[in-house]
């Protein structure tokens, strides 16, 4: 009997431990890892960053099924070294940020592109408004420290950033590049 | 032939790049001021568009001008006008040179230091001559400001004294700007 509960508990031990190796839970560095967009304004781009981000991010080569990105961006952590133009990002037109401080990214699935090249492909929820997003990313792991590489790109009028006679793209682009950059650590 | 009103007139460069700095720097005005009272827009900032590009145009045709200026002799003032007069024309043309390099230098500080981009016309971009840095934008504001009511105190002077060579002396100074006149002695 006790040797059967023992070998019990062996199995279940075992278990938990492939399945934890299933889907790696990753650390962020946060000191070296970077949110950013890039946007164009009077016709030249200009370059900001989301201060403050969390995620969880469950990733495995050998599990993509389990792999999983669950990000929490605050949105007024945005900047873009430029105080008049932070200024205006709060306002309602743009992002809202007294009624909408967070955005909220989650992968449906992770699947393999080439080497080591992937393709996140989930939900973006920002200023109330949620629209499937696209994120092809490289994967480069060395031990127990990975970085993830990733760009995509937006439509705002999508979210409803920059809402009235902005919307029409003039002076300040529809389009808008999201990066990411994270150094992770198991 | 009474001398004082026999005078060369400034050559066609000069007369040329005169009056269209002069026309530019109106526009300037104007754009400066609208821009600034403007409500937060794509049209305030179509407006500060083409301030910036039109006073990027200014800062190199006054460079463009000056250049041409040291290597060209001007024509002489008339012999009849006072050597102080003379002076005064001198030193308020210099500091109206000073301060067509001084305006859009001061502007490109504030776009720099605002961390704004600087995209003449939208066809080429210009380095960010100061690191952002708010403090240094707000003096930058200032300085740009207090230069305009300088810039147009001394234009309302120049103005006035052409009109007044042209009007109470009735001579051809005024003339020898003019896009009219030729280089042959008028009238
Ligand atoms: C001869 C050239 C120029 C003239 C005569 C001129 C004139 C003016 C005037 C009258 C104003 C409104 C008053 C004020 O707020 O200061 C203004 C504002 C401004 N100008 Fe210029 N400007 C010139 C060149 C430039 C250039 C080249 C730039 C940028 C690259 C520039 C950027 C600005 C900015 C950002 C403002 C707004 C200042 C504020 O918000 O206080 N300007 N300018
Ligand atoms: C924004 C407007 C203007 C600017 C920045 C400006 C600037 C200048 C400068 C820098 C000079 C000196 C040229 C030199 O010595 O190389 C000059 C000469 C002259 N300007 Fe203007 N000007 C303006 C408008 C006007 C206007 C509206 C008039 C006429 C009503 C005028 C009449 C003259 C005349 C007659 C001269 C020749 C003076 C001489 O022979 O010594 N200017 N201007």
């Amino acid at each position: 009997m006790r040797r059967i509960l023992s070998l019990l508990v062996l199995i279940a031990g075992f278990i938990t431990a492939l399945s934890v190796q299933a889907a790696t839970l990753w650390k962020i560095d946060h000191p070296r890892s970077r949110l950013g967009f890039v946007a164009t304004w009077q016709e030249s781009e200009f370059q900001g960053v989301f201060q403050k981000f969390h995620a969880q991010i469950l990733f495995d080569e050998k599990n993509l099924e389990k792999s999983r990105f669950e990000v929490e961006v605050d949105v007024t952590s945005a900047d873009t070294r430029s105080p008049d133009r932070d200024e205006a990002m709060a306002r309602p037109e743009w992002f809202f940020y007294s009624r909408f401080p967070a955005a909220h990214f989650t992968t449906r699935s992770i699947r393999r592109l080439e080497n080591n090249r992937y393709l996140a492909e989930g939900e973006l929820l920002l200023k109330g408004i949620t629209h499937p997003l696209a994120l092809p990313f490289i994967w480069q792991q060395s031990g127990d420290t990975a970085r993830m590489k990733g760009e995509t790109v937006i439509q705002r009028t999508d979210f409803r950033i920059g809402e009235g006679e902005w919307s029409s793209g003039e002076m300040i682009g529809l389009d808008v590049k999201l990066t990411v950059e994270l150094h992770l650590t198991r | 032939m009474p001398p004082e009103t026999n005078r060369e007139s400034w050559n066609g460069v000069a007369k040329g790049l005169h009056w269209l700095i002069a026309l530019l720097v109106l526009a300037l005005f104007v754009l400066g001021w609208t821009a600034t009272s403007w409500p937060l827009s794509p049209t305030k900032l179509k407006l500060f568009f083409w301030h910036k590009s039109l006073g990027i145009t200014v800062l190199g045709l006054v460079l463009l001008r000056i250049l041409w200026r040291v290597a060209h002799q001007r024509p002489p003032l008339p012999p009849s006008m006072p050597r102080w007069e003379c002076y005064a024309a001198e030193a308020s043309h210099l500091l109206l040179y000073g301060l067509l390099l001084a305006m859009p230098l001061s502007g490109w500080v504030i776009n720099a230091a605002a961390n704004f981009p600087l995209k003449v016309f939208g066809l080429f971009t210009l380095p960010a001559i100061v690191a952002p840095d708010k403090a240094l934008q707000s003096v930058a504001q200032t300085v740009h400001l207090t230069l305009f009511w300088l810039f147009a105190s001394l234009l309302v002077l120049h103005i006035g004294a052409a009109l007044r060579h042209h009007i109470v002396l009735r001579d051809n100074v005024l003339r020898s700007m003019l896009p009219t006149a030729r280089r042959d002695k008028s009238p």
